[in-house]
């Protein structure tokens, strides 16, 4: 596990602008992303998305399969 | 507050000590099959087995990512399809792997989706046992991405355990503020976490 260099969490310090940070972060998100997926086992995908929290990773699993639980009643 | 049975579930409760307290989790599976059932094949319960590949789980993907002041201590699960079902235990000792604790209520949470809106389909797992030594220098509050995705790495690697046996599942007890006859289950299908750390309360109002 290596701390990147450009962190999504940490906002660049030698960026003039708000619009810079958050394109940094954006591309530090993509990079992460596509590196997870490219080594991620069967059935699980990454993406990401901006949230109240700044950026957040998402990992879904593929559900189905026997003992699938029943579909949730309204 | 009554029973709420859920039917073909199992709650499952990691109990770790985390500085002088202890910390919690809840953690729900399902299963079509039966629980309680000997297995040949297995050499054991779906329970048991339930309980031994959450051992290997956690100590593969969490105590790699658990300050060295974080001790995973038992592993304890409970049908839920009647009241007064009987714990199965499994003692363990796994301890976190990395230096730097940081207080035992300080967590990531990871949120858990089904596809489903609304409160009743939506789960929370809380991890402790961060190293400060992730913390973002400089950052209050912040950990570096690298750790979020492994911690969640680690989550799909819950829900994956063994689909063709079990599906991690998220369990709703109400429905606007009343108790359900009998609780509604949701498979996992999404883990989502930022790196903002977050807190608890109640985890610590439950050590003993």
């Amino acid at each position: 596990m290596a701390k990147t260099t450009v962190d999504v969490s940490v906002l660049p310090a030698d960026s003039p602008t708000i619009a810079g940070v958050r394109k940094a972060q954006a591309k530090a998100a993509d990079d992460l992303v596509k590196a997870r997926n490219a080594q991620a086992r069967p059935g699980v995908k990454w993406s990401w998305a901006w949230g109240s929290r700044g950026i957040q990773l998402t990992v879904s699993v593929l559900p189905g399969g026997p003992g699938r639980a029943a579909a949730p009643e309204k | 507050m009554s029973f709420v049975p859920a039917p073909g579930c199992v709650r499952v409760i990691l109990a770790a000590y985390a500085g002088d307290g202890r910390a919690y989790n809840f953690i729900w599976f399902h299963s079509s099959g039966s629980w309680t059932t000997y297995d040949p094949f297995l050499e054991m319960t779906r329970q048991e087995y339930l309980n031994f590949r959450l051992e290997e789980w956690w100590s593969y993907y969490m105590t790699p990512l658990q300050n060295d002041a974080t001790r995973l201590i038992y592993i304890r699960s409970r049908l839920q399809d009647v009241e007064d079902r009987p714990n199965v235990q499994r003692d363990v000792d796994l301890l976190g792997a990395l230096s730097g604790a940081t207080p035992p209520n300080a967590a990531l949470v990871a949120t858990l989706r089904t596809g489903f809106t609304g409160r009743s389909y939506r789960g929370r797992f809380y991890m402790g046992g961060i190293p400060s030594s992730w913390l973002v220098t400089g950052v209050p509050n912040i950990i570096y991405d690298a750790y979020v995705a492994d911690f969640l790495d680690a989550m799909a690697a819950l829900g994956g355990l063994a689909p063709l046996l079990w599906k991690h599942v998220v369990v709703s007890h109400f429905a606007d503020g009343a108790e359900r006859e009998s609780a509604v289950i949701s498979p996992v299908t999404e883990y989502t976490a930022n790196a903002r750390i977050d807190s608890q309360r109640r985890r610590l109002r439950l050590a003993t």
